[in-house]
C-alpha cells in the first residue's frame, strides 16, 4: 500500500509536467527531459554502441516529443510514448546508414555467419560469468538486427508483436531473430573466456542432483 | 572424443530440444526441453546459459546520462521554434536551471562576470558599514567545501559575504519582494546542500563541482539584485 502512493504521486507529477508543458512552460520541458534522459540515451547507446551518435538521437527524440506534446491525450503513457518514438529515431537513423536491421525471409541468416553449436570439448557451462558488463559489451559486438530485436525484446521488454510492428517482420521472425541473437551472445561469452581463460574446465563436470 | 560429438549430434533427443529450445525460452509449453536438459549435460550448459543471458539482460542498469549539450541544444533549438510561450520571470528560470541542468559554458561565463562585477560593489559596502558583523546563518551556503581551487574558493567566500551583507539589510526591504528573494535564495541554498551531499559521497565528480559553483554564482545574481532593489 505504502508503496502505491509514491508511484501515483509521480503519475500525477508527470500528467502536471505535461499539462505544463503543453502550455509552453520551459521548466517542464526540462523536468521532462531531466526524468526520461537516461532511459532514452541507454536505448540509443545500446542500440547504436557510439556515444555522439547515441546524444544525437536522444537530442531529436526529445525534439520530436516536445514538438509533438500538444496532441499527446494520455491514451498511452507518457514513457511509452516517448520510448517508442525513440525506438523509431534510431531505427531510421540505421535504415538510413543502410545497416540492415532484420532478416525478412528466415530461411536465410542474413546477419552473418551461422551460429554453431558446439559439441564435445568447446561446450561449455557459462552461467555464473555472465555479468551485465560482459553483456553489455556483447550486446554491442552482435550484429545490428540481432542487436536490435534482443535489446527491444530481452532488455526494454517489448513483446514480439510489438517488434513485429516496429521493424515491420512477421512475429515468427521476431522470434527467430531473438533466439540467433541469444546464441550469439552466448558465443560471444565462450570465445572470450576462452580469450582471458577465465573458465573452468572445459567440461564442467555436472553433479546429478538428488532426485535426478 | 570424436565418437562422444557424433553420437550427441545424432541424439535424436539433442536434436528435438534444440528445435523446440526457442519456443520453451518465450514460454511455450514444452515439457521435453527441460527433461532432456536433465539428462543431457551439454544441452543443459545451453538452456541455462540462455537463461542467464536473459535474465542478466531484464537487469541492465540505466547508468548513462547524457552530456548537458544535450538539453542545451533542445532547449536553444525550442526556444528558436518558439515553443516556449509561458517562461517564468527571469530569477525563476535560473533557479530552475540551477537545479535540473548546467547551463551552457557562455551562460557560466556571463554569470561569473556579472559577479565579478557586483562583487566590487559588495566589498565597498561592506567596508563602509565595518563595524557591523556578519551574521550567517547556519545553513550549507556557510560551508566552504574543500577540494576547490582558489579562484572557486574566492567565490564562495564572497558569497558568504554577501548574504551576511543581505542578512544585515534585509530588514529594510519591501516584504513582498523580500518574500520573493527568500524562495530564490533558499531553493538554490537547498542546490548547494545537494551538491555538497554529493560531493562527500563523490569528491572528484567534475559535474557535480559546475552546479555548486554555478548556484553559487546564482545566488550571488539573487543577492546582488536584493541589495540593488533594497538601495532604490
Amino acid at each position: 500500500m505504502s508503496l502505491q502512493k509514491p508511484a501515483a504521486s509521480a503519475a500525477a507529477t508527470e500528467t502536471q509536467l505535461i499539462t505544463r508543458a503543453q502550455r509552453g512552460d520551459e521548466e517542464a520541458f526540462a523536468a521532462l527531459f531531466e526524468a526520461h534522459k537516461r532511459r532514452v540515451y541507454s536505448l540509443c547507446l545500446r542500440m547504436l554502441g557510439n556515444p555522439t551518435e547515441a546524444e544525437d538521437l536522444t537530442q531529436e527524440a526529445f525534439l520530436q516529443l516536445f514538438r509533438k506534446i500538444a496532441t499527446f491525450r494520455g491514451e498511452s503513457a507518457f514513457s511509452t510514448w516517448l520510448h517508442r518514438l525513440a525506438v523509431n529515431v534510431v531505427l531510421m537513423h540505421l535504415r538510413k546508414k543502410g545497416l540492415n536491421q532484420i532478416s525478412l525471409d528466415e530461411t536465410e541468416n542474413s546477419q552473418g555467419e551461422p551460429i554453431k553449436r558446439d559439441y564435445g570439448d568447446d561446450d561449455r557451462r557459462l552461467v555464473g560469468s555472465i555479468d551485465r558488463i560482459g553483456l553489455n559489451r556483447a550486446i554491442s559486438e552482435l550484429p545490428p538486427g540481432y542487436r536490435t530485436v534482443f535489446i527491444l525484446h530481452d532488455v526494454e521488454g517489448y513483446e514480439h508483436n510489438e517488434i513485429a510492428e516496429i521493424m515491420n517482420c512477421s512475429i515468427g521472425n521476431s522470434k527467430s531473430q531473438l533466439h540467433k541473437a541469444r546464441l550469439k551472445l552466448r558465443e560471444w561469452f565462450q570465445q572470450h573466456q576462452i580469450q582471458f581463460g577465465r573458465s573452468s574446465p572445459a567440461r564442467v563436470a555436472r553433479e546429478p542432483k538428488e532426485g535426478e | 572424443m570424436a565418437e562422444v560429438k557424433q553420437k550427441q549430434i545424432e541424439n535424436p533427443g539433442c536434436r528435438e530440444f534444440e528445435a523446440n529450445l526457442a519456443a520453451y525460452l518465450e514460454g511455450d509449453a514444452s515439457p521435453d526441453v527441460r527433461t532432456h536438459a536433465k539428462q543431457c549435460p551439454s544441452c543443459s550448459f545451453i538452456l541455462e546459459d540462455l537463461e542467464s543471458i536473459r535474465a542478466v539482460a531484464k537487469d541492465l542498469p540505466l547508468d548513462e546520462a547524457p552530456s548537458p549539450r544535450v538539453w542545451s541544444n533542445i532547449r536553444a533549438t525550442l526556444a528558436a521554434e518558439g515553443l516556449f510561450r509561458e517562461q517564468k520571470p527571469f530569477w525563476r528560470r535560473w533557479i530552475a536551471a540551477a537545479s535540473l541542468v548546467p547551463r551552457t559554458a557562455p551562460a557560466a561565463a556571463l554569470a561569473f562576470a556579472l559577479l565579478l562585477a557586483v562583487i566590487m560593489v559588495f566589498k565597498g559596502d561592506i567596508q563602509r558599514n565595518g563595524s557591523r558583523q556578519p551574521v550567517l546563518t547556519p545553513s550549507a551556503a556557510s560551508v566552504v567545501p574543500v577540494g576547490l581551487s582558489g579562484v572557486q574558493t574566492n567565490l564562495v567566500r564572497t558569497v558568504q559575504d554577501m548574504e551576511a551583507n543581505y542578512k544585515a539589510h534585509e530588514s529594510s526591504l519591501d516584504p513582498s519582494a523580500k518574500q520573493v528573494y527568500e524562495a530564490g535564495l533558499t531553493s538554490l541554498n537547498n542546490s548547494i546542500q545537494e551538491c555538497l551531499d554529493s560531493l562527500q559521497k563523490q569528491p572528484h565528480n567534475m559535474l557535480v563541482r559546475e552546479y555548486l559553483m554555478q548556484a553559487y554564482a546564482q545566488k550571488a545574481e539573487i543577492l546582488a539584485s536584493a541589495m540593488e532593489y533594497g538601495s532604490r
